[in-house]
């Protein structure tokens, strides 16, 4: 009988192309709308030439080396970073204030930086500037003591690349990874569809066929048991096809720890699914009603552990920590979080043990709601 | 008017669903646009760094703890190696700098030694930081080889780092707030997207049950009056959820959003809410099934907000990426409320640009609402 019912769910699942479609499509549209979103933070290739003015006269002439450094950041080719031109200072002011460019420089005793508005770009050309002003006083400074300095090769140190740091561990991993983290509990959060959908069918005040299969003889346990198991299957799937997707064709990093993210990955899709059961089961409410609650309810979820402003994250495991701590998206973020920080750790096993029990608990509670039923009428 | 009537008492049966959505959402909206990243500028956040000195208290480690002290946020944490990941994991730091033993003495013998650093992976600022504390080493370095002792070498370095170029034209106190109703409102644009399109979804349901379909088809009152009652009603709601956004960013944020500026933005809110609007009309035609919806629209409102620049500022977005959120209306709704902000002067040149957005806009949601009529009809053809 179990193997019966298991075959009958799995074709009825299937047979819900739509659902079945935007479940699947969900995680794999948003990665790759995440993916085009973060690709050009970490590429810092694509870059803008940034138009400026530069206000001419006697003091820029008298800048040493300014000219030059106004040259060597405006020729044409692949290193170009401004497009300057040489005006007066009116001509400057107007050009500001038609948007025509992003901002004008004027020497007085130093450049001076005039600007509408502060933006990526500026901070750019600022730094420009800045460099100049000290790295002239350091060159003056350096003559003052040695006035040989620049025969012994003062300019090429000045020019030398060199850094004084060192990254540990993986420091280089890109800071979009958080979005991943938090899609990866989403998704297994919208398991809890697939839990409706299990006992939408079983339950006699949810549709006409939960009616007929309910006053049926056929034990409670061993229907939620083999309805639930078809849903986890279908929901394992998918969530292993979209991870294959956001890990292989994205290729996002989760770093050497494959074995450990898929255990998560099934441990967060059982809870997932078991939200749903217990949902459907425990609430007085229409199927449409349950069914925004585990929608909304997933996406409020995800909010809190940070999926559209990280700081959320923080702010609660510092003012609610009981709440990260139940929060099943944030059990699976976190524990992505800690294989990434410590590998294996015991963080991981908490939180991995933790959403277990949750799914056990509220499966036990689902199975406890549908049991001895009556009805007045439906 | 009595289709227009019974919309609302459907709300009215939808009503303590429909409140929690909004309350959620407004929570969302409030606790996104008041958290510290909450504004467009990256590179002026400063990062949460943990300075760990292996080394003894030099003059070379001393500046540069001073100099680290202007560049970013030190944070007072005692804490040992193994503590060290759980500050960067609980978001206490973000940035951990170590300075590595007998580092002054192999940096005076131009060994070249490196300080080791540990980053959180949700930190953009870090890596900007580091750049400017490289400058106090190279430059301390320069003077050591150039025959400075360390102590002036120190001291020179550190007042050639102090001096910054002056920048003039931004009055700073209107700035803040124009950044964070900037954010708020293109944040906003995902929230009422998703809002509107489940509850517009949710109500049309109701009208689009077979049965009821059908009954509707033979009455009496005419197929278009009843879908202009319909449409009435869906208006009328949008209003009202538009309006409590609008409402709650006046009480964030108060007078700016009656300057010419905030009341442009407004107004661009307004018309995007009615594009959104056409938009979930189309998906409340077309899509019966509630769990899909859901899913539905969550995929179109995070998708195309993300794409369109209301999470990641529109200036960090790759140009294929923008190429592709062009034909998005949020693209352009968020395109505006940047440049509403980014006005200097509020001349005609700038006003005609902003309202051509608004009509670009405006067209969008013209084109989805005859794309709903003719599906609409052919619906009711096949029927």
């Amino acid at each position: 009988m179990f193997g019966h019912i298991f075959k009958n769910r799995i074709q009825i699942i299937l047979h819900d192309r739509v659902l079945l479609f935007w479940t699947l499509i969900f995680p794999i549209a948003l990665g790759t709308f995440f993916n085009l979103a973060f690709s050009n933070l970490s590429s810092s290739t694509s870059f803008e030439v940034i138009p400026v003015a530069v206000v001419e006269g006697e003091k820029l002439d008298s800048a040493v080396g300014l000219k030059d450094l106004f040259e060597m950041v405006s020729k044409k080719g692949n290193n170009q970073l401004l497009e300057i031109t040489y005006t007066t200072k009116e001509k400057a002011e107007d050009l500001l204030k038609n948007d025509e460019i992003d901002g004008y420089i004027e020497v007085k005793d130093d450049p001076e930086l005039y600007i509408n508005n502060n933006s990526m770009s500026i901070t750019m050309v600022k730094s420009i500037l800045d460099e100049y002003r000290q790295q002239s006083s350091t060159i003056e400074n350096i003559l003052k003591k040695n006035p040989n300095a620049l025969e012994e090769g003062l300019m090429e140190k000045i020019m030398k690349n060199t850094s004084y740091f060192e990254a540990q561990d993986r420091s280089d991993i890109d800071a979009s990874v958080i979005y991943f983290y938090t899609l990866i509990g989403m998704m297994c959060m919208y398991g809890g569809f697939w839990g409706l959908h299990t006992v939408e069918d079983s339950e006699a005040n949810l549709s006409k066929r939960g009616a007929r299969v309910s006053i049926s003889p056929i034990s409670k346990q061993k229907m939620l048991l083999a309805s639930f198991l078809a849903a986890f299957c279908i929901q394992i799937i998918e969530v292993f096809v979209a991870l294959f997707y956001i890990i292989i064709v994205l290729g996002v990093d989760f770093g050497n720890h494959l074995g450990p993210l898929l255990l998560l990955a099934t441990v967060g899709s059982f809870t997932g699914i078991a939200i749903g059961t217990f949902i459907g089961v425990a609430t007085k409410c229409k199927v449409d009603t349950k069914i925004t609650i585990i929608s909304m309810g997933s996406l409020f979820l995800s909010f809190l552990s940070g999926m559209m402003v990280i700081d959320m994250k923080y702010i609660i495991s510092e003012n609610v920590p009981i709440l990260a701590k139940i929060n099943p998206v944030s059990l699976i973020t976190d524990a992505i979080y800690s294989l990434y920080y410590y590998s294996v750790s015991s963080r991981y096993v908490t939180n991995v043990l933790i959403l277990l029990v949750i799914g056990v608990i509220l499966g036990l509670g689902s199975y406890w709601f549908m049991r001895r039923k009556t009805y007045d009428n439906i | 008017m009595i289709i227009f009537k019974n919309y609302f008492q459907i709300v009215k049966s939808y009503l303590p669903l429909i409140v929690t959505y909004v309350v959620i959402f407004l929570a969302i909206a409030y606790f996104a646009t008041s958290s510290s990243t909450a504004s467009t500028s990256y590179t002026d956040a400063k990062p949460k760094v943990l300075l760990i000195n292996n080394d003894q208290n030099t003059t070379l480690t001393k500046n540069f703890e001073k100099y680290l002290k202007k560049v970013s946020d030190i944070v007072d944490l005692k804490v040992e190696e193994e503590k060290i990941k759980d500050a960067l994991f609980f978001g206490k730091v973000s940035y951990v700098i170590t300075i590595p033993e007998n580092f002054t003495n192999d940096f005076i013998a131009l060994k070249n030694p490196k300080l080791e650093t540990e980053q959180a992976p949700d930190s953009y600022s870090a890596t900007y930081t580091e750049l400017l504390l490289n400058k106090y080493f190279k430059t301390v370095s320069i003077y050591t080889e150039m025959g400075h002792d360390l102590d002036e070498a120190t001291s020179l370095a550190m007042s050639d780092l102090e001096k910054v170029t002056s920048v003039h034209g931004i009055e700073k106190s209107d700035l803040v707030n124009a950044e964070k109703v900037v954010y708020y409102y293109n944040f906003v644009s995902y929230i009422l997207l998703a809002l509107i399109i489940v509850i517009v979804g949710m109500v049309m349901k109701s009208y689009n049950t077979e049965s009821v379909r059908k009954r509707n088809l033979v009455s009496p009152i005419s197929y278009r009056s009843q879908n202009r009652q319909i449409l009435l009603g869906h208006f009328t709601f949008t209003v009202l959820i538009w309006l409590s956004f609008a409402v709650m960013s006046i009480v964030l944020y108060g007078g700016i959003m009656f300057s010419p500026q905030g009341l442009l933005v407004m107004l661009n809110s307004f018309i995007a809410v009615m594009v959104f609007l056409s938009i979930a009309f189309l998906i409340g035609t077309l899509i019966h099934n509630e769990e899909a919806l859901s899913s539905i629209s969550n995929v179109l409102a995070l998708g195309s907000s993300f794409l369109a620049g209301a999470f990641v500022p529109q200036e960090f977005l790759g140009s294929f990426t923008l190429g592709i959120a062009r034909f998005l209306p949020n693209y352009w709704y968020i395109k505006n409320t940047n440049e509403i902000f980014a006005m200097t002067t509020i001349g005609t040149k700038e006003l005609t640009q902003i309202f051509t957005t608004m009509g670009i806009l405006f067209l969008f949601g013209v084109f989805f609402f005859i794309l709903t009529n003719i599906i609409s009809k052919r619906k009711r053809q096949i029927a």
